[in-house]
């Protein structure tokens, strides 16, 4: 079994069936990119799996265990296994960018103390420790400005050394250039790119077909609220298989 | 008498005054919070119960309101006023301006809490946050920015609505000044009372000016 299992995951909102039956896998070191029409749930998926949706079915396995299944709530410290950068930031305006990493570090740091869970500050202060991911991020002059100071691009970088602070098992992008200038998105891309680590999985949902071509080691496709395509990216880019797909590859190249 | 002679004569007007304003200030605030957050109660009788408050407390007035919480001891059980004690006039004027100010308060309270991005909620949520820390930490801070603003109006208005303490016979600045301009017969006593409720607006003006300085961050 991989480390992360989506089984049958599905979601309604209200009367509309927006997930009808996501299944995907995804072991511990990998980047998963989920591709997909405007519209097909991707930003829903991720929502349902950082605890942000209850669910309406399905499975969702985190290292062997069932963390949530059938619209049933979870524990708090299962939520911090996952960790999610939003589209648009949600930075915290009134903390400068440091305080933005500080603040949740800390209060989580206090809560893992409490359950006797591993510490996230390796014996450093949280202040020192998230200073480190701002500089991990290119960041460490940047430490004193409020986000409203800040452009698109040093934003989402404040964002990810954020939720890269709590260590995320699996940390999920969604669409994290899309609100940015094209200008501003390499930089966000190279971060991304340099957080490949053997002991994080990743899930981006990214319009940017080159880059997930280049950094995944799964892709999948979504459509009508489905896993159309699931496989590794020579796969779903080299020979795609159903109509769907290829129509949305031809269009996306299109844009290109 | 010239000026400065009344606005001595006045002390004792001015100190009521001052000690409703402050006392009224520091009960209101936190009331009118918690009587929000009634107001937001997802269960609909308790909900209903404050929106009821709300809506009687602004829609009457408030010396009326004034004269109600002074005779309440004795129309509602048959106290003598006499027995509520010598304090009791000036307990009887918090407690009126206090439950009035809260719903003005509760009511701003509201749309600031309302009108908060649902985004930062579920930052908070996703970065673990506890509903209370959300709350205190993320959400009450930009609030606290985007009411400044109507909270200061709002004490601007009560720092002149003290006067009202008057119409139940509570001694303050006002009384005052009236006592003072039949006795002298005069109208500087009145000028040297509009020149403190000016000068005590002013000073709540400079603080709000201050406080939205100091949240200085952009929601
Ligand atoms: N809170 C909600 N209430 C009702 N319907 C919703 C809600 N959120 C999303 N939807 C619907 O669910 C569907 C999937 O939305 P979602 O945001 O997951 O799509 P997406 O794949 O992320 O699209 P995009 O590429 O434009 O970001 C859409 O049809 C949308 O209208
Ligand atoms: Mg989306």
């Amino acid at each position: 079994m991989a480390y992360l299992e989506v089984k049958d995951l599905v979601k309604n909102y209200g009367k509309t069936r927006v997930l009808g039956g996501i299944s995907l896998s995804l072991e511990r070191g990998e980047v998963l990119s989920v591709i997909g029409s405007s519209g097909e749930g991707k930003t829903t998926l991720l929502r349902c799996l950082n605890n942000l949706e209850p669910i309406d079915g399905g499975k969702i396995i985190v290292g062997g265990e069932e963390i949530y299944s059938d619209g049933k709530r979870r524990a708090l410290k299962e939520r911090l296994k996952f960790g999610l950068v939003f589209q648009n930031f949600n930075l915290f305006p009134q903390y400068s960018a440091l305080e933005n990493i500080r603040l949740p570090l800390f209060l989580s740091e206090k809560r893992r103390l409490k359950t006797g869970a591993e510490s996230l500050l390796s014996g450093k202060t949280a202040e020192e420790t998230a200073r480190e991911y701002l500089a991990l991020v290119g960041l460490e002059s940047k430490e004193k400005s409020f986000p409203s100071e800040l452009s698109g691009g040093q934003k989402q970088r404040v964002a990810i050394a954020r939720a890269l602070a709590l260590k995320p098992e699996i940390l999920c992008f969604d669409e994290p250039t899309s609100a940015l200038d094209p200008a501003l998105t390499g930089e966000v891309l190279k971060v991304i790119r340099s957080l490949k680590r053997t002991d994080r999985a990743m899930i981006i949902v990214t319009h940017q077909m080159g880059f997930a071509k280049e950094i995944s080691d799964k892709v999948a496709f979504l459509a009508d609220g489905k896993t159309e395509e699931f496989g590794a990216p020579s796969e779903i880019f080299g020979s795609p298989q159903s109509e769907k797909l290829k129509s949305f590859l031809s269009g996306e190249k299109d844009l290109e | 008498m010239n000026l400065s002679d009344i606005l001595w004569s006045l002390r004792y007007g001015v100190l009521y005054t001052a000690e409703i304003f402050a006392l009224t200030l520091a009960f209101s605030l936190p009331l009118g919070l918690a009587v929000c957050f009634g107001r937001l109660c997802r269960l609909k009788p308790v909900s209903l119960l404050f929106r009821f408050y709300i809506s009687v407390m602004r829609g009457t007035p408030l010396m009326l309101q004034l004269f109600v919480a002074y005779f309440l001891p004795y129309y509602a059980f048959g106290i003598p006023l006499k027995r509520m004690g010598e304090s009791w006039l000036f307990i009887a004027v918090i407690a009126g301006f206090s439950l009035n100010y809260a719903a003005y308060f509760a009511e701003i309270f509201r749309g600031g809490i309302t009108s908060a991005d649902k985004g930062q909620h579920e930052a908070a949520a996703v970065l673990g946050f506890t509903r209370a820390q959300t709350f205190f930490r993320v959400i009450f801070p930009q609030v606290l920015k985007r009411v400044t603003p109507a909270i200061a109006n709002e004490i601007i208005t009560l720092v002149k609505d003290t006067s009202l303490a008057f119409a139940i016979g509570q001694a303050e600045m006002f009384t005052a000044a009236k006592r003072l301009a039949s006795k002298e017969v005069s109208m500087l006593p009145y000028l040297a009372a509009a020149i403190v409720y000016y000068a005590l607006c002013l000073l709540v003006a400079f603080a709000a000016s201050r406080v939205e300085k100091r949240l200085s961050f952009s929601v």
